[in-house]
């Protein structure tokens, strides 16, 4: 009974974030689908190096270490305009604000299908594991 | 155990919900610069059923409604409507690539396909009605109706005053449109197109000898109703009828969205190209 129950909560969890990653991911703009493999996010701790607050879309630019010490620069697209962040209550002040250089960040991405380190924006944490440029409804 | 499973969806389903909510409440003050200020406007109060409008009066900050399905106001129909193309409409059709999913050719490589928007080309009309993204105020000046898009900053011009429509125009981003009332309804046409812009983001076509109609229709004080035609035997072997679009008012004001070529570039440079496997050398 217990067992139905979890599998249960577990369903519904499921399906509240597959709403969530779909929200994120169905109007981003140019070539996103093509480009971008949603269907197989990567999570990656970063630190920031150079946010950009521009049309057509913000980027975020960090560098990922991995254990040997190999720092690897990567690239992100935030699908959503600016416009649409600044709808959200993500103006460019607060959002350059959140993501100076330096800030250290743990970041959900569809990674580009060629291999390259550059990828759509899913989601990105601060250090404190809040949401940066949150919103559920970047447009085409 | 049922009615538990139940209250958990509620509650998640009610977070997700909460989360799409603007989450800070609206300053009072805001600072000049427009795109710099904070959080989203206000939203209009509830319609009063019993509220007048002026369905001849469309002024007002207003936006193409978003929606999950391509037909909601980002093009014209289903793909499975488009009318056949004739030869001429199917060459221009094919030699366009897009990063989007369907029929059309798909670019992989370069990411950034051959879009003359990713180039900060104009958007022309009509593809400006086909951004769901932006907004547009209308304004009514004497014998014409503005249209400013927050989209590339575009101003429309649309002649009220009784003109008949060119007869050998000049092609322009924006054609030439004269507007006119049947009753509630503002039918304007237009003609007189650069066929180098295309008609919505997936390349589908029209030629610099298209008619294009809009029939507009002020159904409650926040909603536009729109049907577009297109004549173009050039390019369709018969006409293609729009689905009916929503347009619904804004609260808030028009924003700066210009398309800056220096943006545009450094986007390509650093973010389209390498996703599609062109590395730029620094």
């Amino acid at each position: 009974m217990r067992n139905q129950w979890m599998k249960e909560i577990f369903a519904v969890v499921l399906v509240a974030a597959g709403c969530f990653l779909l929200s994120v991911s169905m109007f981003a703009h140019h070539g996103t689908n093509i480009s971008y493999d949603q269907s197989n996010p990567v999570t990656l701790k970063g630190v920031m190096t150079d946010f950009y607050y521009r049309n057509p879309h913000p980027q975020v630019f960090f560098d990922v270490t991995d254990e040997s010490g190999n720092v690897k620069h990567w690239v992100g697209e935030i699908a959503p305009t600016p416009f649409t962040l600044s709808q959200h209550g993500w103006n460019k002040s607060r959002s350059t604000e959140a993501l100076k250089p330096g800030t250290k960040i743990t970041i959900t991405l569809g990674p580009s299908r060629v291999g390259t380190p550059v990828g759509v924006v899913m989601k990105i944490l601060n250090e404190k594991g809040e949401e940066l440029l949150d919103q559920r409804a970047g447009e085409q | 155990m049922r009615p538990i499973i139940f209250a958990v969806s509620l509650l998640v389903f009610a977070s997700f919900s909460f989360a799409q909510a603007p989450q800070s409440k609206p300053k009072k003050v805001t600072d000049w610069g427009g795109q710099a200020e904070g959080p989203a406007p206000a939203k209009l109060p509830p319609i009063d059923p019993k509220e007048k409008f002026d369905s001849h009066d469309f002024s007002g900050l207003w936006r193409a409604a978003t929606g999950r399905s391509i037909t909601d106001g980002r093009m014209m129909t289903s793909w499975d409507k488009v009318p056949p193309r004739t030869e001429w409409g199917e060459k221009v059709f094919q030699s366009r690539l897009t990063g989007r999913p369907g029929p059309q050719k798909q670019a992989v490589e370069p990411a950034k396909g051959n879009d003359p928007i990713m180039t900060c080309n104009p958007k022309g009309i009509p593809r400006l009605l086909f951004y769901t993204g932006g907004q547009a105020q209308f304004y009514h000046v004497p014998d014409q109706i503005l249209m400013e898009f927050q989209s590339q900053g575009t101003l429309r011009h649309i002649w009220m005053d009784g003109r008949d429509l060119p007869k050998n125009p000049d092609g322009r981003w924006m054609g030439y449109s004269v507007g006119h009332w049947e009753g509630d309804t503002l039918v304007v046409d237009t003609v007189g197109f650069d066929d180098r812009a295309w008609l919505d983001q997936w390349g589908n076509v029209y030629s610099s000898d298209m008619h294009f109609q809009e029939r507009w229709r002020r159904t409650d004080r926040d909603t536009l109703e729109v049907v577009f035609r297109i004549d173009d035997p050039k390019t369709y072997t018969r006409p293609w009828i729009s689905d009916t679009k929503i347009w619904k008012r804004q609260s808030g004001e028009i924003r700066e969205e210009l398309c800056a070529p220096m943006d545009e570039n450094f986007f390509n440079e650093n973010v389209r190209d390498p996703a599609g496997g062109i590395i730029h050398k620094k």
